[in-house]
């Protein structure tokens, strides 16, 4: 009896040995990932995941719709006007008053451009530059003159949203740009994309798309306003020279107004940012590395690092979960307080515009200045509003560029009530 | 006499046995203590990475990771330390970010003193320690930037 459990004692240690021994180091769990080539011209994500399931199981949560868990931002198709009214009179007479939702995940960039209220017959092909894995091919075969051909017509051959193939090379599966317009900026600056390093790819990808961008008047060719620099007032300086003859995206019907519509930012506010500056990629934080049965690999659920604080902030901050979230979602309760009251003292400075141009007697160059004013006072707003973290990217740019915003508005309301009572003196 | 040799030849046996299962064991536990041996577990290769490339690579990770204690002692930490290790090790559940425990960080700072206690002896960072030396003197040996490569291979 005594025998039989000293030996069966004996046998169940040594199997555990051998497990241990199994698990740790016979059949260690494969560092990396295994290259294998994609031919050219598959976008289809569901080819890809054949061989790279885990990034695949991670592409198909960006179907995921959520609420941000922040409170600010999220993945569902909701009305941005809901928790920001202002938004209604800011983009009065253009396509952002009717239509303007959170953004949901890159699977459905092509189905959401489809959507939109914002399309008119008037669209082009400039707009899908951003939506489609297919860019490559189509600027290919048509060069830069898709952007000007109607959307309508390039919408059908539309099948694949934004994909792998966007920012992998299906040979190297090394990263790689694709939208003309980020290579073209990038090499006004003296930047040569095909030599960046794998750490400024790992925040290239995301910035070829995540930007502030107009449309070339006529041809319609996708440009970046970079010339003097990535920060609000030098992109403001940049339109202020009406580049190839680009003065405004629309007149306001209540201010007479022209103004410029900002769009998200992500990358050049990340870019002066504490974490752009220390070098800290994108996908450092929105991608993180997570494992799965001790092989790592990059998470491709890009969202709200809030979601994986453990991964995506622990590895650097030593402090808990609960405290770095405690700290975000200060700096974005911060920024949100100050973005609504610069978005509605913008709505009011519309108001009061509107007001003084009805006076027939009103000072039309104090009018003039007003306007100014206030085309100013909503791009510091808007270029704010519209990026995608709540001012998180860099804090105390964006609550300088909103303190801007609500000083310059209350100088539009103050230079068109003068405008106006300067004639009652007279 | 025949008996009595049979026992003594079993005597030597078994002290030889006995010498060469202790010789074994010290060479086992010995090497156990290796940076090499450490950096053998898949959970490890970041930091071993990282603290190669350190100002503090010429010592080993049990130099800072080991109570500086009696033999009995580090023997006690070594066995819970390692079973826990094997543990989770063979689980595959350690998390992305793997910190110290607060037995763990007491230990690295009973460590950094034991080289730096007369360079810092005086000072407020030992007479009023706030949390743990690292706190301020963080990426000293991990977490530093790794150069530049990806998780692809051929």
């Amino acid at each position: 009896m005594i025998k039989k459990i000293v030996f069966s004692g004996i046998a169940l240690a040594i199997l555990l040995g051998v497990f241990v021994v199994a698990r740790v180091w016979l059949f260690a769990p494969e560092d990396g990932i295994k290259r294998v080539s994609i031919p050219e011209g598959v976008h289809d994500p569901a080819e890809w995941g054949k061989v790279y399931p885990l990034q695949y199981q991670g592409y198909l949560k960006n179907r995921e719709m959520a609420p941000s868990p922040t409170g600010f931002g999220g993945s569902e198709k909701t009305q941005k006007a809901v928790m920001e009214p202002a938004n209604l009179m800011n983009f009065k007479g253009m396509g952002f008053s009717k239509d303007y939702t959170e953004d949901r995940g890159h699977p459905y960039a092509l189905e959401d451009l489809r959507e939109t209220e914002r399309l008119t017959p008037r669209t082009t092909g400039a707009c899908m530059t951003c939506k489609t894995a297919q860019i490559g091919d189509i600027f290919k075969d048509k060069g830069l003159a898709y952007a000007g051909m109607p959307l309508a017509d390039l919408l059908p051959t539309l099948k694949h949203p934004i994909t792998c193939s966007n920012c992998h090379d299906p040979k190297t599966m090394n990263l790689r740009v694709m939208n003309p317009a980020f290579i073209e900026a990038l090499a006004k600056k003296g930047i040569d994309v095909l030599k960046a390093s794998r750490a400024e790819m790992r925040s290239y990808v995301c910035g070829q798309c995540h930007v502030e961008y107009y449309f070339e008047p006529e041809t319609y060719h996708v440009v970046f306003p970079w010339d003097k620099g990535l920060q609000p007032e030098q992109m403001y300086a940049y339109y202020a020279e009406k580049p190839a003859g680009f003065t405004q995206d629309w007149v306001h019907p209540v201010s007479r107004t022209k103004m410029l519509k900002a769009q998200h930012p992500d990358y050049e506010t990340w870019s002066t940012g504490i974490h752009g500056m220390a070098g800290v990629a994108c996908a450092d934080c929105h991608m993180p590395f997570l494992r799965e049965g001790g092989r790592k690999y990059s998470s491709h659920w890009v969202t709200s690092p809030m979601r994986t604080v453990e991964e995506s902030c622990r590895t650097c901050h030593t402090q808990d979960k609960d405290w770095l979230t405690a700290r975000v979602k200060t700096t974005q309760r911060h920024v949100w307080d100050m973005q609504l009251r610069a978005g509605s003292t913008v709505s009011r400075a519309h108001e009061a515009i509107a007001q003084a141009a009805a006076d027939s007697r009103v000072n039309g160059a104090e009018l003039e200045n007003a306007q100014e004013l206030l085309r100013r006072a909503q791009w510091y707003w808007d270029i704010v509003s519209a990026e995608n973290s709540m001012g998180f990217h860099n804090p105390s740019q964006v609550l300088n560029t909103l303190g801007q915003s609500v000083d310059l508005a209350h100088q539009a309301i103050a230079t068109a009530n003068r405008a106006a009572s300067a004639s009652y003196g007279k | 006499m025949c008996s009595h040799k049979k026992t003594i030849s079993i005597l030597f046996a078994g002290i030889l046995t006995g010498l060469l299962l202790t010789g074994l064991m010290a060479g086992a536990y010995h090497y156990a203590g290796t940076s090499e041996f450490c950096a053998s577990c898949h959970s490890m290769g970041n930091v071993h990475n990282q603290w190669q490339r350190s100002l503090h690579s010429s010592f080993a990770c049990i130099e800072c990771h080991m109570p500086a204690a009696n033999a009995l002692t580090r023997f006690a930490y070594k066995v819970k330390a390692g079973l826990s290790d094997v543990y989770h090790e063979s689980l595959r559940d350690y998390p992305a970010a793997i910190t110290l425990s607060e037995q763990g960080r007491n230990i690295a700072d009973g460590n950094c003193l034991r080289c730096h206690r007369a360079a810092v002896g005086n000072s407020f960072m030992v007479e009023n320690l706030q949390g743990s030396c690292t706190s301020c003197h963080r990426r000293l040996v991990h977490g530093q930037k790794l150069p530049e490569r990806g998780l692809l291979h051929d």
